[in-house]
Parts: structure tokens; sequence; C-alpha cells
């Protein structure tokens, strides 16, 4: 697949510097154009400047759930509240989900389990780690439906 | 201890003779010149044996026995008598001599009458050492129901006992704040304001086994959690042997009392009667936040292995899938390389940390100066690479301090490992050490990047790091500063940082490590 046939944007926004290189590396190659960000701060404002059709989020940055804090201010933004957002975390502990982010969950909210794939109507969850071919196909899936 | 003897004659060649004999023989010798002043040196306990001469002017030796009887009923008294006729003999035993001896005597004679007299004094008082211990032993068992209840109600944790209709019939002062007033005799479910525990009673009481079970209160956010243990109160195996024989309304052997839930095999194998219940109940609050730490612990662990291996396993996909070309890879690796390192590193890091809860510390003599310089010389290439120049400055340089010389080593190490990591090109590190009072202080100076004010109070916490674009790729592992936290902690001291950002960070440890002058 070539690497200027420009299939979408992705911001990716992860503060750890070589997972963003993984994923820059395996999303470039898949054809699509990548942006990154290491905290939270300057991927909204990447995210709001960009519009970009798809973001890849990590919880666990600077605070435990830092990532929930930037989808958060994504969805209350109508710039931005339409950008479908994966989530991804490392973190191995179950993270409580904000309701918001919940779809016709009974359950309390984990990090992991019933909840992984289909956080939120626009919104994936996935537990570290998830392969950069895997991140492709997640994407990829996110913008041909 | 030598035996004590004392002479009372008023012949001084006698007292003389005496004092010289038995001293050659061991004895510690004391002498009177008559009856009075003989009377004056008895004390309680001091003498074992006194020689008492019968004939004396003044106080004789029969009122000498009488009186030292009274003095020191232990006392072993010997006369000295130069006519020993039968009477007088007589007389002296009636007044409590032991023995006698006729002048004239042989030094061999003397030896052996007070050699006697010493041992059967020794004998009386072993004798009378028993009697009193039995009688303390006596004293004890009678004391023992009072001294019983004065340990239950002494105790921090709670205890309650029901009988086997669940009835209260002791608590102790920790289990009240359960309990309504006046709660003795009544119904458990009726007095106690924790209301699973009448069930459990019941349940344990039913059954017999010995089993116990556990339960937490589920209580409000902040409230302490309690934890209970219910075991069945079981009469002695003898009592229960004869309870378990033939007699119709008899008390109930547990084995007749088997429930679904089924007896413990134990209980109904010795037949024992279930009297009632015994509840501890344990205030588990501290217990359950050190969990839950743990827990965050573990979790955060996992979080930081897992990320370094998410990044190895990408890059290798990345190359084994061929995303990316061969002329890409030499900078892969060295990734991988870096990231395997840390993990590595990590994985020091908290064998450290187990190190320091384990194992039992090694103080020693340390002479400080050494402890830096084994670091410097260790960590001289990596500053090398860096750029960095190492100073080591020490205005108490000799101090020697107790201390165990790994955690010394670890403490300057880290610190400098941090002046070095977060330094600036031909920026430089400084290590010095001084004494206040028993304090030594461990200060590590760099010209680095600095630390902005909002994070030096989580600074030593567990895995927490500046995660800004100055020290993104830097690596650690977020646990080298909380180990220094730990070890200065565990000297009674602490961990002080001053930073300015952009011009370089400060740390201070202080360890009560100095042996007081």
């Amino acid at each position: 697949m070539s690497a200027n046939v420009r299939r979408g944007v992705v911001l990716v926004i992860d503060d750890d510097r070589d997972l963003l290189e993984v994923d820059r590396l395996a999303l470039e190659a898949a054809g699509y154009e990548v942006h990154t960000a290491t905290t939270g701060r300057e991927g909204l404002a990447l995210a709001r400047s960009l519009r970009p059709d798809v973001i890849v989020l990590d919880i666990m940055m600077e605070t435990l759930t830092e990532g929930f804090d930037v989808a958060s201010a994504l969805m209350d933004d109508p710039a931005t509240r339409r950008i479908p957002v994966v989530m991804v975390s490392a973190y191995a502990q179950a993270v409580r989900v904000p309701d918001k982010f919940r779809v016709g969950q009974k359950k309390p909210g984990v990090g992991a389990g019933p909840l992984d794939g289909r956080l939120a109507l626009a919104t994936a969850y996935y537990e570290k780690p998830v392969s950069p071919g895997r991140l492709v196909q997640i994407v990829d899936r996110i913008l041909t439906r | 201890m030598p035996g004590r003897v004392l002479v009372i004659d008023d012949e001084a060649s006698i007292r003389l003779a005496c004092e010289k004999v038995l001293r050659a023989a061991g004895y510690e010798v004391e002498v009177a010149a008559d009856g009075a002043e003989g009377l004056e040196r008895l004390r309680p306990g001091v003498f074992d044996v006194a020689l008492v001469d019968l004939k004396m002017p003044g106080v004789d030796g029969m009122e000498v026995l009488r009186r030292a009887r009274e003095v020191d009923p232990d006392l072993v008294t010997i006369v000295i008598t130069g006519y020993p006729s039968y009477e007088s003999v007589v007389e002296a035993v009636k007044a409590g001599a032991y023995d006698y001896i006729p002048k004239p005597f042989s030094p061999d004679e003397l030896r052996t009458v007070v050699g006697r007299g010493y041992e059967k004094h020794d004998l009386e008082r072993q004798a009378r050492l028993l009697r009193e211990e039995r009688a303390r032993n006596l004293a004890t068992i009678a004391e023992e129901r009072g001294r019983l209840l004065t340990v239950i109600n002494s105790m921090a944790d709670g205890v309650m006992v029901t009988d086997r209709e669940g009835r209260l019939v002791l608590y102790n002062p920790a289990s009240a704040r359960w309990l309504a007033p006046d709660p003795l005799g009544r119904p458990l479910g009726e007095v106690c304001g924790w209301g699973e525990l009448e069930g459990l009673v019941r349940e344990v009481t039913t059954t017999g086994g010995l089993r116990s079970l556990s339960t937490d209160l589920a209580s409000d956010k902040g409230a302490p959690t309690f934890m209970v243990t219910v075991a069945p109160v079981l009469a002695e195996a003898e009592a229960a042997q004869a309870a378990a024989g033939p007699g119709p309304g008899g008390p109930r052997p547990a084995e007749a009392a088997a429930g679904p839930g089924g007896t413990g095999p134990e209980a109904r194998r010795a037949g024992r009667e279930v009297l009632g219940a015994v509840l501890v109940l344990r205030d588990v609050t501290e217990l359950r936040r050190q969990e839950r730490e743990r827990a965050n612990f573990m979790a955060m662990v996992c979080h930081e292995i897992r990320v370094p291996l998410s990044a190895i396993a990408g890059y290798l996909e990345l190359m084994l899938q061929g995303v990316v070309g061969q002329e890409a890879w030499p900078g892969l690796l060295e990734r991988c390389r870096a990231r395997a390192e840390g993990l590595v590193a990590l994985i020091q890091d908290m064998l450290d940390l187990s190190r320091m809860e384990t194992l039992v510390r090694q103080v020693e003599r340390v002479a400080v100066r050494e402890v830096v310089e084994e670091s410097v010389a260790m960590l001289g290439p990596q500053a090398e690479r860096a750029g960095v120049t190492v100073r080591v400055e020490a205005p108490d340089a000799e101090t020697v301090v107790s201390a165990d010389r790994f955690e010394l080593g670890r403490v300057v190490t880290n610190l400098l490992s941090n002046a070095i990591k977060f330094n600036r090109p031909r920026g430089s590190a400084t290590v010095s050490w001084r004494r206040e009072g028993d304090y030594l202080v461990i200060r590590v100076e760099d010209t680095g990047i600095g630390i902005e004010p909002r994070h030096l109070p989580r600074l030593g916490e567990e895995f927490y790091r500046v995660r800004e674009e100055a020290t993104a790729g830097i690596p650690g592992s977020g646990l080298g500063l909380s180990i220094v936290r730990n070890i200065a902690r565990s000297y009674h001291g602490d961990l002080r940082i001053t930073s300015e950002p952009g011009v370089g960070t400060a740390v201070e440890v202080r360890l009560a490590c100095c042996p007081g002058l």
C-alpha cells in the first residue's frame, strides 16, 4: 500500500515516545497522516486545530486517568465531539471508566472485559499492548464504517 | 557466695583462732566479744552460722540463742561449751542450737562442725524458698480468674462470649461500641448493633464446627473496617467424655447437633460439647489500607513493565512484518535495547525496594568518602557520555557513620544518577556531605533542567516522574527517589529538594547515622 495515498488524519496522544513512534510508523505505512502529542494539553490543542479523523488516546499519562479528562474535553467541545476516539491503556488495575463513556452497560465500568472495544458510541477501549497491525485494523474499521 | 559466720565468745584467743581457721576455710567471719555485741551484729539473712559461747558475762549464750531465733529464724547456731554436760546441751538445743563443739577443739573439728551447719543452713534456705514459691503459686491460681478478666479487658480487640443460646455472657470494653447498655444475659441479636453477628454465632454454635468465620463490616468510606472471627467455645475433652455418656437431658455433645453445614471433623472426632461462641472483633482498617496500597503498587509495576514491553514488541513487529525498511532498523533496535535496559533497571530498583522491606540491615562503620567515591566511579562513564562534570566537595571529609553500606551507596548513586541524567551538556553535579549533630547530610547539586514547583510535593512517590518535553527522552523507573526517601525515613531522616527550573536542583538527604559524641 502506497504511503502517498492519503487515507485520513490520525492524532496519537501518548506520553511514551516509543509507543508514539511505533504507532506513527505503522499508521504512516498504512497511508495515514499521523500527528503525535505527548501530553493531554498538547493533544487537545492539536485535536482542535487539526480536526483529525481518528484520535488514539493513552489513558494513563501524568495522572492515572488523564486520558479520560482529554476524552471528556473532546466530547464537550462541539468542534471535536464527533471525532472517534480509540482509548488504550497499559494500566493493569481495573480503572473505573467514567459514566459518560459508557453505553448500555449495566455493570460498573472497568477497563477490561466486556467494555473492551466498545466503550462509547464512537469510542473504543483497548488494553495495551495493541500491536501496530491491530491498531491499523482498528483505525481502518472506524474510518470505513 | 561464701558462707558467713558470726563468732560470739568472750575469750579473745578463741575468737582469734575461730576467725583464722574459718577464714582459711573460705568463710567470711565477724566476731563479737560478748552476747550483747553479738546480738547487735545479728541481722536477718546476713549470717549462715553463728558460733555462740554458752558461758559469757552479761547476756549469756542461752539468751543469745533464744534472741537469735527471733531475729533470724534461718540462722544455724552452734554452741561452744567448756563443760559439755548433757543438761546444758539439751537446754541449748531446746533454745534452738543445731550442734555443739566442746572446748578445746582442733581446727579440723571446728571446720567439720561449721561445715555441717553451713550445709544445713543452705538446705533450709532452699526448702524455705520452695515453700514460698509454692505459696506464691497458690496465690497465682487464686488470682488467675481475675487476671484473665484483666487481660481480656485490656485487649485492643473486641471480645464477646455468648452461651449456646446466643446470650451474651462476657464482653470487654473494646467491644462495648457494638453493644447496647447492660447487654449481659440478653440475646446478641437484641443488644448488638452489628446485625450479621447473631447469624454467625448461631451457625457456629449449632454446627459446633472448629472453623471460624470472618466478615468485614461494610462501613462508610473513611470509617474503620472491622473483621470478626467467631469460634465455638468447646468443653475440655475430659468433661466432654463424661458428658457424652448416657444421661437423658444431659448436655448435648457437638456430634449430636450436626447441622446441614456439617460439623467440623475435628470437633466430631473429639466429641466435645459446644458451650457457646467467642467473637473477636479486630480493627483491620490499617491492614486493608496497606493491602490497597500494595495492590496499587502492583498495578503500577505492571504498567511500568507493560509500556516498555509494548514498545519493544511494537518495534519488533514493524521490523518483522517489513513495515519499516531495513535501513531504519538500527535506530529501532537501539530503542529496543534502551527499553530493555530500562526494564532491567526497573527490576533492580524493585529488588532494592523489596530488599529493604525484608532484609535485616547490616550496620557497620562506614567512611562516607569511600561510598561516595565508589558511586562516582560507577557513574563516571554515564557522566562522561552526558558531558557532565562530577565534583566531590566535603567539609566533613573523614566522616565515619554507622550505617548499611549498601543503603548509603544507593542514596548517593540514585541522587548522583539523577543529577547527571537531568543535567545539561557541560553542566556539573556536585556531591558533598556534612555532619549536623547525629545526622549525616548528603547533598547532591546539579546545574540541570530543574523541577517545576508543582512537581516537588509528589517527587519521591513511587513511579512518579516529571513528564515534560525536557524529561521525555530520559530513562528511569520512577523508583530512584522513592528508594532514597524510604532509606532516609528508615534512618529517621528525610529528603529535601530545592529547585529552580532551568538553573538546577539540590537534593539533601538527612540520615541519623552518626553515633552521638
